[in-house]
């Protein structure tokens, strides 16, 4: 309850609740289903140390609670400790999401005394296919021993996998792997275009049959979430909702620039030139200002649609793969398609 | 004894209402503007006297009555460690 009086506030007050805050678009593993492009000619270097702290504190002013440090792989980063640090001293509730590759018993150390709240780390099955969705061999057994120096310094742990049709028949060992380790478990169905827009990746999605034995298996109610790379996803606390991206949650990338989530691409600015003040409180006619004045009556397709009530249309996914801030999602479309009629 | 909030705790002021997470159970509290006046108190380690002190001379309340509904208060934070003595 308390939960839902704090999101409410926050999403009417635009206030930043959550962020999620892209490090580094560096990774140690070459997953086959990665949206951060291969070549990324990014828009200049990584923030610095300096800069992301002062990043920080600018977001705790402007009244951000959750964050999520992510990349690219966070531990290439030789401050990631120290950022964890500073997240703690301004009373960030912040977590780490990697692949655990790089996770020691010393860092693992410093990560307990650091007051992080939990890490969550990628898996995608058994060792075999692990390693071949990573394209690394011995991935799967560095994710693993982080697990357990994890577990060992009582961080709280969630492995979290991405469905797809190369490891949907690994997804009950994962479970069973989770239960006997007394971790959290969480599953994503959404492989979402890369990026800049290729949707090569769009291969790896699961199929219907596939997507209905999701939808259908009672082991995975309660751990399956649909926007994993946003930054608070869908809410049903109001109808009137069009996307609590750009209202209560935010994303920002290695160089600094700023998005209403970093599922939603829409460019509001960088925090090397203004402050986060500034870009996330802009003047009217700003793209935020218009984003924020969209509602659900503005989805005038899927207003229509029989199956509206139940769908987790994401309006960052609508954009990339089908061109259309307002208009359905097709992905979304094919998935609360399955889940209605499943039954059926 | 002297009281001091939990400062390991991730913490917001918002709408003037103090948001406390307990990462380790999840739990989300909510302080009201009393509370909040409280915490800010807090922020260093004093002692029950001061903060009796402290509210009486800024609320319109008796003294006894405020007493008791502070140590109230402390008995339910201690239980959730929200404060650190």
């Amino acid at each position: 309850m308390i939960q839902e009086e704090l999101f409410e506030i926050t999403y009417k007050k635009n206030i930043p609740l959550i962020t999620v805050f892209e490090l580094t678009n560096r990774c140690n593993l070459k997953c086959r289903h990665c949206y951060l492009p291969k070549n990324d000619k990014c828009s200049g270097s990584e923030l610095t140390t300096e800069e992301i702290k002062r990043i920080l504190s600018q977001l705790k002013r402007a009244g951000c609670l959750h964050l999520v440090l992510t990349g690219g792989e966070v531990f290439l980063r030789d401050d990631i400790l120290d950022i964890c640090k500073y997240a703690h001293k301004l009373n960030f509730d912040f977590r780490i999401f990697s692949n655990g590759n790089l996770i020691t018993e010393k860092i693992t150390r410093q990560l307990a005394e650091s007051g992080i709240s939990g890490v969550e780390i990628s898996f995608y099955g058994r060792e075999s296919v692990h390693d071949k969705i990573t394209g690394v061999r011995g991935s799967f057994e560095k994710s693993i021993n982080a697990v357990n120096l994890l577990k060992r310094y009582k961080i709280k742990v969630t492995i979290k996998c991405l469905l797809m049709k190369s490891n949907f028949n690994d997804y009950p060992w994962l479970i069973r792997y989770a239960r006997n380790n007394g971790v959290s478990y969480r599953f994503d169905p959404t492989v979402a275009p890369k990026n800049n827009g290729d949707k090569s990746i769009l291969k790896h999605r699961l199929s219907n049959q596939q997507l209905k034995r999701v939808f259908g298996d009672k082991d995975l109610v309660g751990n399956v979430s649909f926007e994993d790379r946003k930054g608070g996803g869908f809410s049903d606390w109001s109808n009137d909702l069009f996307c609590s991206g750009g209202h209560n949650s935010c994303g920002i990338d290695p160089y600094g620039n700023v998005y209403p989530c970093l599922q939603l691409l829409i460019l509001l600015g960088n925090l090397r030139d203004k402050t986060f003040s500034k870009i996330w409180h802009p003047g009217n006619g700003s793209k935020l200002t218009q984003l924020r004045k969209f509602k659900q009556d503005d989805l005038q397709v899927c207003n229509k649609c029989t199956y509206a009530e139940n769908c987790r249309r994401c309006p960052g996914l609508a954009l990339l793969e089908d061109g259309n801030l307002l208009g359905p999602s097709s992905l979304s479309c094919k998935m609360v398609k399955v889940q209605c009629d499943k039954n059926h | 004894m002297k009281i001091k909030r939990n400062n390991k705790l991730p913490w917001r002021v918002i709408d003037d209402t103090v948001y406390i997470v307990n990462p380790a159970s999840s739990y989300l509290y909510s302080l009201n503007p009393l509370g909040r006046r409280i915490w800010d108190l807090i922020s260093k380690p004093v002692t029950l006297e001061f903060i009796i002190d402290k509210l009486y001379s800024e609320y319109d309340v008796d003294k006894e009555t405020l007493k008791d509904d502070i140590e109230e208060f402390f008995r339910i934070m201690g239980t959730h460690h929200l404060i650190a003595n």
